[in-house]
């Protein structure tokens, strides 16, 4: 069998992985990406139909001084082409209700928005200090949802089914299942240091980006190469053996970074390397975040803001996006796309996706009684393997695995009040600066 | 009614009122303390039995430069009259005794009870590989963790006391990574001693402290109500001799318990998440104290003894080894300690007690020609903690500037009294950043 070295061995090229390498690289390391598909980037990819590119999953990627994943593009001097969404002094975010919508900007932010749900400025302000207390004296814990919380200050149905939309979008489940403290966390954390912004060519134009620095600087990438086994030996890591084209390698590696999710890690690796409160934990809240991804192509864009638009009071539909406004690059000319994206009903549950694609095309002839027909082009489930997320917000595993010198990077792990593309990147730079300290 | 103003308002005087107090005033925050009880330090006092001074509740006295308890006394120019307890540890099972080297202890320990070198250096490096690479999750508890790898009863029986003495509950009981963060940072960073003229004595001395330093302490005062608006504390109506006195506070920091803290307050002001954690775990440590007199010392062990494979005795101590200070001439002074079969269920005192003196009697047959002091039990409003170790409530509430500190918020990894000091130095911290 081939056999060959690295100091550390990354399996998988999502955006934990490369963003992994990236810094390690950087480090002086040597590192080999082992990826099982032809492309690279996992769920933050890109798909093609003609000539429209969409997201493989993540959708509003963060950019800007405080964003770690931007970070790891500037360490290696990877060209980070992006546009930010909405202008200077604009959120980016609008909230649509059926009869009235809120455009959030940094001016009128968190109490125009309650404002605006409550259509009542006295109100929303009084509840605004319970989010105030929240955010910055004493934190909500997780032993009730966010949707619990909620009501101990309002029922007002719009204020409900907006925060239903808002969690679902930007945490990924349903306001009844979001744990209170992870709210407020990723109200406070998320957003907050960073921007958002489109991939001008597409996310997998993002990740080849930052794979040709990666190459650039002696790193080893190969695709279509899967993980067959990870090496054990007394409870430390040793490498791992790999396939390519039906040949196997094994591969011997000081640390192994695995990309692939905790519980697929705990396969290759063998579940006899594991002692019991690791697998308890990975077992009790095993829960994927499952989304509905709609991709489709429409003459006019469906929705003209240049942002995130976030719905209440939907059957499933909680959140758009119009990439093609921000990035004409994305699409043909005389095109546009549109991205939507749902929770079902239970995220614990069954998909049930034809009812979900009828109910999303229900939700937005509500809201855009212009809109009748649009190809649609991907239609994408987010779940069991491919989830939006490998573990609900508020429930991570650790980075570190039982086994000595193995490590899980991505969204298996995010740290609480961060979700998708910086979450994952944010466990690659603590990983990183694990094995090599500055 | 008499109204007065402060800067911040403590109510209690136990390790965490006074270690506040004494951090805060000098910073120069004006302090007032309210403690209901005559006399200060709560759980870690003593009171004199018949020429001895027996505790009310804590035994081992943290202290050192690294030392967080110590430091208070540091801050308002106070001596620790402590003494170090010279022996260590010992730890016994029916087969022998185990005293604990310099060094080298956690394996000694492990092969006394394994009687297996080979298995020990194995069962060892999984400490080593918990404490030091991956620290086992709180989903199970340290008795599950260990069958992983042995059914040793006599390692388990060890354990049991181990944890039973030093965190107050079973090992079944005890969450794993409660344990291992314990021995990492619990049991490390200070040196145990003994208070040379009893608890009272330790804790009077840090109350001259704080009051020489400008603090007002006020003892047989109590706290009516906490005065909440609009989800803000403002201050609280105190009662002394029968008059009523309303105190005006920036803050107010509680250190009677949680749950007192929110009954003072009135439910109304916290919110759901808070008061359903306050609820499901709302578990105390119950333990059961013997102070044994005897003319003849019943070992002579100047140290802390922690015993396995018993039917309730886990901890026996004799701090006249180390202070004959704390009894008449000629007479010597132990203290045992026993945790319940299950420490959220009833007590059962007369079994326990019954059973606690068969294993002295076991252990140290000298037991017979001596006599108890003193029983008492911690339990309820006077627990040995008051939250189970690794379930500790935060020590803010969600009522603004209201917080909680003392054993009901201990740090994990943490118990007693460097806890209830701990969790002082993380509020006055807070209180010093928010101005």
């Amino acid at each position: 069998m081939k056999t060959s070295k690295a100091n550390v061995l990354i399996i998988g090229s999502g955006v934990g992985g490369i963003c992994s390498a990236a810094r390690l690289i950087k480090k002086g390391l040597k590192v080999t990406i082992v990826e099982q598909l032809p492309y690279l980037g996992g769920r933050c990819s890109t798909r093609e139909y003609k000539g429209h590119k969409t997201t493989t999953g993540g959708i509003i990627l963060p950019l800007g001084g405080g964003s770690t994943f931007q970070e790891a593009f500037d360490m290696l001097g990877a060209e980070f082409n992006m546009r930010p969404i909405g202008g200077k002094d604009k959120g980016g975010t609008l909230y649509r209700l059926p009869d009235r919508t809120y455009e959030m900007t940094p001016k009128n932010g968190l109490r125009g928005l309650l404002q605006f749900c409550l259509n009542d400025d006295e109100a929303g302000n009084e509840l605004y200090s319970h989010f105030k207390r929240a955010l910055h004296w004493s934190e909500p814990l997780y032993n009730i949802t966010f949707s619990e919380w909620l009501s101990q200050y309002s029922h007002n149905t719009d204020l409900h089914e907006i925060f239903q939309g808002h969690v679902g979008g930007f945490v990924g489940v349903n306001i009844d299942e979001c744990p209170a403290g992870e709210f407020f966390r990723n109200l406070k954390l998320s957003a907050r240091t960073y921007g958002f912004g489109t991939a001008v060519n597409g996310n997998i134009d993002l990740m080849n980006s930052l794979a040709a620095a990666i190459k650039n600087k002696g790193g080893r990438i190969s695709t279509e190469t899967s993980c067959k086994q990870i090496l054990v030996e007394n409870g430390i890591v040793k490498g791992a053996i790999v396939e390519k084209d039906g040949e196997e390698e094994t591969i011997n590696a000081d640390f192994v970074i695995s990309n692939a999710g905790p519980d697929l890690t705990v396969e290759l690796a063998g579940t006899e390397n594991f002692e019991k409160s690791y697998m308890t934990l990975l077992t009790e809240h095993n829960f994927k975040t499952p989304v509905v991804h709609i991709s489709m192509s429409t003459d006019e864009p469906i929705e003209d803001f240049p942002g995130i638009v976030t719905f209440g009071h939907t059957r499933r539909l909680v959140f758009l996006e119009t990439p093609s406004v921000t990035c004409p690059e994305l699409v043909p000319e005389g095109k546009h796309i549109t991205t939507t994206y749902s929770v079902p009903k239970l995220s614990a549950g069954p998909l049930k996706l034809p009812e979900t694609i009828e109910m999303v095309m229900l939700d937005l002839r509500d809201f855009y009684p212009n809109f009748q027909e649009a190809e649609l082009f991907h239609i994408a489930t987010h779940h069991s393997g491919w989830p939006a997320m490998r573990r609900w917000p508020g429930y991570p595993m650790p980075t570190r695995t039982p086994v000595v010198n193995l490590y899980n990077v991505g969204d298996g792990c995010q740290p609480l009040g961060y979700v998708g593309i910086e979450a994952c990147a944010i466990t690659a730079r603590d990983v990183s600066n694990e094995i090599a300290p500055d | 009614m008499k109204e007065s103003k402060t800067d911040v308002l403590i109510i209690g005087a136990g390790v965490g009122g006074l270690c506040a107090a004494a951090k805060l005033i000098t910073k120069g925050i004006k302090v007032i303390v309210a403690e209901s009880l005559p006399y200060v330090g709560g759980r870690f006092s003593s009171r004199d039995c018949n020429g001895f001074q027996v505790t009310t509740g804590a035994i081992m006295v943290p202290y050192g430069e690294t030392s967080i308890f110590n430091e208070s006394f540091d801050d308002v120019g106070v001596k620790m009259r402590v003494r170090e307890a010279k022996g260590g540890f010992q730890y016994k099972l029916q087969k022998g005794t185990y005293t604990v080297p310099d060094k080298g202890g956690l394996f000694g320990m492990i092969n006394f009870a394994l009687e297996d070198e080979e298995k020990a250096k194995e069962i060892a490096n999984l400490f080593k590989h918990a404490m030091t690479w991956m620290m086992p999750s709180d989903a199970i508890s340290f008795k599950e963790w260990l069958m992983q790898y042995t059914d040793n009863q006599d390692l388990h029986d060890l354990f049991q006391g181990y944890i039973g003495a030093f965190i107050g509950v079973n090992a079944y009981e005890c969450p794993t990574a409660e344990l291992f963060r314990f021995l990492r940072d619990g049991m490390t960073r200070f040196k145990f001693g003994v208070s040379i003229h009893g608890n009272a004595d330790l804790m009077d001395s840090l109350a001259e402290g704080v009051t020489n330093k400008g603090v007002r302490l006020s003892t047989e005062t109590y706290c009516k109500k906490i005065i909440v608006e609009n989800y803000r504390a403002i201050g609280a109506i105190i009662e002394k001799n029968g008059v009523e006195e309303t105190v005006y506070a920036d803050h107010i920091i509680s250190n009677v318990g949680p749950n007192m803290t929110v009954e003072l307050s009135g439910e109304e002001h916290f919110e759901r998440s808070y008061m359903t954690l306050l609820k499901e775990r709302q578990s105390v440590t119950p333990v059961i104290h013997l102070a044994i007199c005897a003319r003849e010392p019943l070992h002579d062990f100047p140290g802390i003894i922690c015993t396995g494979g018993t039917r309730r005795l886990v901890f026996m101590e004799s701090p006249t080894m180390t202070c004959p200070e704390l009894a008449p001439e000629g007479w010597h002074l132990s203290n045992t300690f026993s945790v319940p079969a299950n420490t959220t269920g009833p007590l059962r005192l007369e079994e326990t007690i019954e059973f606690v003196k068969q294993d002295i009697l076991d252990f140290f047959p000298k037991f017979k020609e001596a006599e108890v002091l003193l029983q008492a039990t911690h339990h309820r409003e006077w627990p040995a903690m008051r939250r189970w170790p690794g379930f500790p409530m935060p020590t803010k509430t969600p009522v603004e500037n209201l917080y909680n500190v003392g054993d009901g918020c201990m740090p994990r990894g943490f118990v007693g009294i460097e806890a209830a000091a701990m969790s002082s130095k993380d509020v006055v911290e807070d209180i010093l950043i928010r101005g």
